[in-house]
C-alpha cells in the first residue's frame, strides 16, 4: 500500500471502520512514516470535535414523532389495506412555506397574516381590544402554556399546518386558522388539547 | 460489519424495522428515538437549512414507515435510513434549483500541510469547528459520516449511491483541505520546537 493509499483510508483507520488487511496495511504505513502517524493524532482531535458538537439542538423531537403518528393514522384510514408498507402518495404535510409564517408570525407575535379565504371581517374588536371571533369552523382560539417554548409551539403548528392569525389578545388568546384555508374539526382541537404542557386552552372550531 | 457493539445495534434496528413492517407504531416510535437526531444532523448539514431539515426528516421516516417491508438487509438500517433521507436532502436541492459544487475535481493543493502545525491546531476545538465550516457541502457531509456517525467508506458509498472510489478520494480531499485550515490557523512561531 502506497502513502497516498493509507492517507486515503487514514480517517477510516481513526474511526474504526477499516477491517482485515486494509487495517493492518495502514497500521503498518502509520508505524512506519511518521507524518501519517501525526495525520492520525490530528485526525483522532478532529473527530473528537466532531463527536462533541451537538448540532441536533433543534430536531424534530418528540413533536415530530407526534406529528409522524398523525400523518400515518391518515394513511392508515384512507386506506385500511395498505396499512404500513403502503405506497399511499399521501403529500407530507408538513411544509416549509408554514414554518416560516409560523416563525413569522410568532417572532412579530401579532402579526395579521391574512387567510386564502378568512378575511379581517371575520374578526369583531371590541372596544376593549379583546378580540372576539365570529363564530366559525375556520379558526381554533388557543392560549399557550407559559412553559410553551416558541420552538416547541412552532414545530407544533407546522406539523398541524396551522398559522397564527391573530393574537395575542389581552387575554393571551391567539386564533389559529388551516394554512391553506380549509375549514378545522374537533379533532384537530383534539389534537391540540392533548398537548396540555403546550396548551393553556383550546377551544373547538365552532 | 465486524464491530460488536454495531452488529449488535444493527440486530437491535433489524428487529425494529421487522416489526414497523408489520405496522407496529411502538417499534417505529423506538426506531425514529433513535435515528431521528443523527438523521436530522446528517441532513441539515447537507441542506444548511433547519426547516428543511426537518421537512426530509419527517418524509423519510413516513417512507420508513411505508417501505420497512422492503428492506432486504443488504446494508446495516441505518446505512438504509440515511440513504432515503439522502436522496430527499437531493431532491430538494434540485427542486430549488440550489447549486452544489461538485468535488468531482480535485483541489489542486501544491504543497503538503505541516503534520505537527495540523496536531497543534486540532486540539482547539475552535480551529476544528472554523475549518470543517470552510468545507465544500459534499466534504463537510463525508466528514460527518465518517467522524460523527463512525460510518466505513462502504457505507457512505451505499448513502450516497456513490462508487467507493469516490467517497475515499473525497474524504481524502477533505482531510487535505481541513489539514491546509488548520496549519494556517497556527502561525510558525506557536509550533514548539
Amino acid at each position: 500500500m502506497t502513502t497516498k493509499d493509507a492517507g486515503e483510508l487514514l480517517p477510516f483507520f481513526v474511526n474504526g471502520t477499516l477491517e482485515g488487511s486494509e487495517k493492518a496495511a495502514v497500521a503498518d504505513a502509520v508505524t512506519s512514516d511518521a507524518d501519517l502517524g501525526t495525520q492520525v493524532k490530528a485526525l483522532a482531535l478532529i473527530r473528537q470535535t466532531v463527536q462533541s458538537v451537538d448540532d441536533t439542538a433543534q430536531s424534530p423531537g418528540e413533536l415530530g414523532l407526534q406529528r409522524l403518528l398523525a400523518d400515518i393514522d391518515q394513511i392508515d384510514v384512507a386506506d385500511p389495506t395498505k396499512a404500513n408498507a403502503a405506497n399511499t402518495n399521501a403529500a407530507p404535510r408538513w411544509k416549509s412555506f408554514g414554518g416560516y409564517a409560523v416563525a413569522a408570525c410568532l417572532g412579530a407575535f401579532a402579526v395579521f397574516v391574512a387567510s386564502p379565504t378568512l378575511e379581517q371581517g371575520d374578526f369583531a374588536v371590541p372596544a376593549s381590544g379583546e378580540v372576539a371571533l365570529v363564530a366559525s369552523d375556520m379558526t381554533i382560539t388557543v392560549s399557550f402554556s407559559q412553559d410553551a417554548t416558541l420552538a416547541d409551539i412552532t414545530a407544533i403548528l407546522r406539523a398541524e399546518d396551522l398559522v397564527i392569525i391573530d393574537g395575542p389578545s389581552a387575554r393571551g388568546v391567539f386564533v389559529l386558522a388551516d394554512l391553506d384555508g380549509g375549514p378545522l374539526t374537533s379533532r384537530q382541537a383534539d389534537r391540540l388539547r392533548v398537548l396540555s404542557s403546550l396548551f393553556a386552552t383550546v377551544d373547538d372550531p365552532m | 460489519m465486524n464491530n460488536p457493539v454495531r452488529s449488535h445495534e444493527n440486530a437491535r434496528l433489524i428487529g425494529l424495522l421487522a416489526r414497523v413492517s408489520q405496522g407496529d407504531k411502538v417499534a417505529f416510535s423506538e426506531l425514529y428515538r433513535t435515528l431521528e437526531k443523527p438523521l436530522y444532523g446528517f441532513i441539515c448539514r447537507k441542506l444548511n437549512d433547519s426547516s428543511e431539515a426537518h421537512d426530509v426528516v419527517n418524509e423519510t421516516f413516513l417512507e420508513v414507515w411505508r417501505r420497512a417491508g422492503t428492506f432486504e438487509g443488504r446494508s446495516a438500517v441505518k446505512s438504509w435510513v440515511y440513504a432515503i433521507g439522502y436522496r430527499k436532502a437531493v431532491d430538494v436541492i434540485r427542486k430549488n434549483a440550489r447549486t452544489v459544487v461538485s468535488d468531482d475535481i480535485p483541489e489542486v493543493v501544491d504543497t503538503d500541510a505541516d503534520a505537527e502545525a495540523c496536531l497543534l491546531a486540532a486540539q482547539s476545538g475552535e480551529h476544528v469547528r472554523y475549518c470543517i465550516d470552510r468545507l465544500k457541502e459534499d466534504q463537510a457531509v463525508a466528514i460527518r459520516l465518517a467522524f460523527f456517525d463512525d460510518l466505513s467508506y462502504r457505507e457512505i458509498a451505499e448513502i450516497t449511491d456513490s462508487p467507493e472510489g469516490t467517497i475515499k478520494t473525497r474524504v481524502f480531499h477533505a482531510k487535505k483541505a481541513l489539514l491546509h485550515c488548520l496549519d494556517g490557523r497556527i502561525s510558525r512561531q506557536d509550533i514548539p520546537s
